[in-house]
């Protein structure tokens, strides 16, 4: 996308993957708070925001640069907090992590909202 | 790889603390169970839970087996009951009720995180239906 939406939509977009993404590993964390040997995992933000920084179309006859596949990278938690049955899964934390995602997909959903409406304004309300 | 592949995940998650509680249950209903159709006292049941693979990357939950617990239970000094033995002492469950509730609190309070998820998937995919609104 370009052109009248401007480069920050899709900017928004990998954000708001990303978003989605971390918000399926969260689940499968909590998911897995009672089986016996699970690891916790969480997505690393700064590989997501490398690949945001690379991906650039230089030149507009250049074929247009796409996300697909998970350019996410996962690693397991580093807060060990390990039971009897050696799962590290902290239910508080992943409760936590939970709300702050979706706030932060909630942002970038409301902001994507608002360039839109700011664009439709100004293609209705400027004659 | 979208909200509803995590929404199936959170699914697998309610469906089994549900056989948990299945189990747990049928534990509690048995505490005094001394006769079953293998011969024998009851024995307690437990879930033994396993990781699946989601997508390579994510992980699910089901349940592998239902195990019995083959611990033996206490005998009781009952020498009317018919299936007591020769010195009137009657083999009972091993069914500790305290564990089971303590058990069933985990189960309820997992399957309670599991519907929170949900929830939030859900509202999180209508924020994204509002942006074209």
């Amino acid at each position: 996308m370009g052109g009248i939406f401007g480069r920050s939509i899709e900017q928004f977009k990998s954000f708001m993957d990303y978003r989605v993404f971390r918000q399926e590993i969260i689940a499968s964390n909590v998911a897995n708070t009672d089986t016996p040997g699970y690891k916790a995992r969480d997505v690393s933000f700064e590989k997501q925001l490398d690949g945001q920084m690379k991906m650039q179309q230089t030149h507009s006859d250049h074929l247009p640069v796409s996300q697909t596949g998970p350019a996410f990278d996962t690693f397991e938690e580093p807060y060990t907090h390990i039971g009897n049955d050696s799962n590290t899964v902290d239910m508080d934390r992943e409760m936590m992590k939970l709300a702050q995602n979706q706030l932060l997909y909630d942002v970038a959903a409301q902001s994507v909202r608002g360039k839109l409406q700011r664009l439709k304004t100004v293609i209705t309300e400027m004659r | 790889m979208d909200l509803f592949t995590a929404m199936d995940i959170s699914a697998g998650g309610l469906s089994v603390q549900r056989t948990r509680m299945n189990v747990i249950s049928s534990n509690i209903t048995n505490a005094n169970t001394t006769r079953t159709e293998e011969g024998g006292p009851y024995q307690r049941r437990d879930c033994v839970l396993k990781e699946t693979t989601f997508e390579n990357v994510l992980s699910g939950v089901e349940v592998e087996e239902i195990v019995r617990d083959p611990t033996p239970g206490k005998r009781i000094y009952d020498p009317g009951n018919p299936d007591s033995d020769k010195e009137g002492y009657v083999r009972m469950p091993n069914v500790n009720i305290m564990e089971e509730m303590v058990n069933l609190t985990g189960t309820t309070r997992a399957f309670e995180a599991n519907a929170t998820v949900i929830k939030s998937l859900k509202d999180m995919a209508l924020k994204a239906l509002s942006i074209g609104g």
